[in-house]
């Protein structure tokens, strides 16, 4: 809170410095999403809790200024959520000041948000936060990625993107803790709802607790290349500590990869190397071991305003004997590889005004799944609105998409931007 | 695009009626001259200057007269005439939209390749090649209209002379060579015999019925260069029809070929944010 504070001061100030007239714009929104099913793990609380993952009013505004040389941009969400005990909450997502110093170099600091990589809804080299709870609740697709504080120095030179982005202290991704979502708690061996979540302990803001992105990006014909390199903590709590705790394990990570258009398709591949800091030989069961993951795809046209695309991703465990060894007996095994398929198909209507979409992962290894589907109408310039459904299932409770089997859902939004 | 031999010999038919300084042989007189005519009205309409820069406003107008409008900066820069070109475009507006940037370098010998990008996640996303026939942000142009179709698709023909929004043209029948390039069986084209425009065409299908009539409804003098700075499309089927308004024209932008890329998609240039 503080922060955002000193973030929004700063930006204001700087918008009276770099122009008379800055340019405002936002929505206003209406979020209703209804469960599809009872979901028995979250009897305890009230029924809107129960019946309504989401059920919000929210207004955004956006602030931004261009001088000749710099440039900011203030985007603040204030939201009203009747499923949520504190109801109401100021929500800032981005304030900051981007300068563009020299003709090769560009910094941009403050609140951002962030994304590279080649993924459709997977991924590998990206390692900004990203927001669970929002993506399995209705939100728009745009609220995946919550803002990070970030230096983000971009330098460009004779075709060579080189960029590195820093952060004083680690965000987490926003995972669901029971309340809009139920969710798998590792010391009961159930699926929960908030009052029985486990804790999970915070990474301390300190000098070493940092986080540092880069990334070197080129192109060489039609083909585009890149490297990234991360460091900072596990992205979502899954070490365990011996008293019962969840937290964040430390992580570095390499990788690359590459898109490139082939005939009439577009693929792309990338790989990373993730390496478990404080379990690097894999020994320790309650810190997840260093892996390999990855994904390669295509997209492609399939006419006139239909689009397609599929992916096949997998994370390969590198020291999996020792993971399995070392697990108490009847704790729940992932396999060394696991493999994920995406598919996607988009199809514009009515000149463009509607868009109907639906993406799928299918959990190969995990067995499970989920599928999200949309259909959105401009019904005027002004005004969105958007049906879909979220639907989530599995054959185990502790997967990535297992945990959530009970929270499907479908959901309607109605948007006024001006 | 069609990445297809015909494109390559359509390039070389290109490259020779440019190029040659010979007088066209009797048998081909005819056709020899109506490429040459479309070649010079394509170099006037989508390659004047050696590239530049408009803020552009599309009314989309449907037959119930309900409105739609999109507000966009576009910069455009050449490679070589009827060659490889880049283009810029960043969204004003509608407000959903403002901020998205949309880059494409367009290539004369194989499939555009396109990059958009999406402001509220910072995502550049490379994106699939789609069907040029396909519609341009929803509006009656398609992107084929916007970027150019090459005139070498096209066996073309010179019906004589005419006139067309008040000037003397010279009006010319185009077929496509390969069908399947085309939604449409033939079009005709009046080129304004002064500025090689193209004030009027109509596009005809199989059945012999008008589909779609483009017009340009105004055109200044900007920096010497003869610009349409108002066109319509009118679909004849549905009703609909697309205004285009061109306003701040200049030849002379800043950006060079080379600045068409990542930073330029997340970075527009201070007169177009402003």
């Amino acid at each position: 809170m503080r922060t955002s504070v000193i973030l929004l001061v700063i930006t204001c100030v700087w918008v009276t410095r770099v122009t008379s007239q800055p340019i405002i714009g936002g929505f206003v929104e209406i979020n209703q999403a209804i469960r599809v099913e009872k979901n028995s793990a979250l009897g305890d609380g009230t029924l809107s809790a129960r019946s309504y993952p989401r059920s919000e009013v929210r207004a955004q505004m956006t602030l931004r200024g261009t001088g000749e040389r710099e440039e900011f941009f203030l985007r603040a969400d204030l939201a009203s959520d009747a499923t949520t005990a504190t109801r109401s909450m100021v929500d800032l997502r981005e304030a900051y000041i981007k300068m563009h110093l020299t003709d090769w170099l560009d910094i941009k600091l403050g609140r951002q948000v962030a994304t590279w990589g080649t993924g459709d809804f997977v991924f590998a080299n990206d390692l900004f936060a990203k927001d669970w709870e929002a993506f399995f609740t209705g939100l728009d697709d745009a609220y995946l990625k919550p803002p990070q504080d970030l230096l983000r120095t971009s330098v460009y030179l004779s075709g060579v993107t080189i960029e590195i982005a820093a952060s004083p202290y680690f965000t987490p991704d926003n995972i669901p803790d029971g309340r809009r979502l139920s969710i798998y708690n590792p010391f009961l061996g159930r699926v929960v709802g908030s009052s029985e979540a486990p804790t999970i302990l915070p990474v301390g803001k300190k000098l070493n607790n940092g986080e540092i992105f880069g990334r070197l990006a080129g192109t060489h014909g039609g083909a585009e290349w890149t490297l990234y390199g991360y460091r900072g903590f596990w992205p979502t709590p899954q070490g365990m500590t011996v008293s019962g705790e969840l937290f964040y394990p430390r992580l570095w990570s390499a990788g690359g990869s590459l898109q490139v258009p082939v005939g009439s398709f577009l693929a792309h591949a990338e790989a990373a190397a993730y390496v478990s800091q404080d379990d690097t030989d894999g020994r320790n069961p309650l810190i997840p071991n260093s892996q390999i993951r990855g994904f390669a795809g295509v997209e492609k046209s399939l006419g006139i305003d239909w689009t397609a695309g599929a992916q096949y991703y997998a994370e390969f465990m590198l020291d999996h004997d020792r993971y399995a060894t070392g697990l108490p007996a009847g704790a729940p095994t992932f396999d060394e590889l696991r493999s994920t398929v995406t598919g996607r198909i988009t199809k514009l209507l009515h000149n463009q005004t509607i868009i109907v979409s639906a993406f799928a992962y299918w959990g190969v290894s995990d067995e499970d799944w989920h599928l999200r589907t949309s259909v959105g109408y401009k019904i005027t310039d002004a005004i969105n609105w958007t049906v879909g459904a979220s639907l989530i299932g599995g054959n185990r409770p502790y997967t990535m998409f297992g945990q959530f089997r009970d929270n499907s859902n479908v959901y309607t939004r109605v948007r006024y931007s001006f | 695009m069609l990445k297809t031999p015909i494109r390559s010999g359509a390039a070389a038919l290109c490259a020779v009626a440019l190029l040659t300084a010979y007088p066209p042989g009797p048998v081909h007189a005819q056709t020899s001259a109506a490429l040459d005519l479309m070649n010079q009205s394509h170099l006037a309409y989508y390659y004047a200057g050696d590239g530049g820069q408009a803020r552009v406003v599309m009314v989309l107008t449907d037959a119930q007269g309900k409105m739609r409008t999109r507000e966009f900066w576009i910069a455009r820069r050449d490679i070589a005439d009827m060659g490889d070109q880049r283009y810029y475009t960043y969204f004003l507006k509608p407000a959903d939209v403002a901020r998205t940037a949309f880059l494409v370098h367009k290539k004369a010998q194989a499939n555009d390749d396109r990059w958009l990008y999406i402001p509220t996640l910072d995502l550049v996303k490379r994106i699939a090649a789609d069907d040029r026939r396909a519609s341009f942000v929803g509006s009656d142009f398609t992107y084929e209209d916007i970027s150019g179709r090459l005139p070498a698709l096209d066996n073309h023909e010179i019906i004589g002379p005419d006139t067309a929004m008040g000037r003397s043209v010279t009006k010319v029948k185009s077929t496509p060579k390969d069908p399947k390039t085309a939604d449409y069986a033939y079009r005709f084209t009046w080129v304004d015999d002064e500025t090689n425009l193209p004030l009027k065409e109509e596009y005809i299908d199989k059945k012999g019925v008008a589909v779609r009539q483009f017009q340009i409804d105004s055109v200044e003098t900007i920096e010497a260069i003869p610009t349409a700075v108002v066109r319509t499309m009118f679909n004849l089927e549905t009703g609909r029809k697309t205004t285009i308004s061109f306003t701040n024209v200049s030849y002379k932008t800043n950006l060079k070929a080379d600045d068409f890329n990542e930073r330029l998609l997340k970075n527009p240039p201070a007169d177009f944010a402003r």
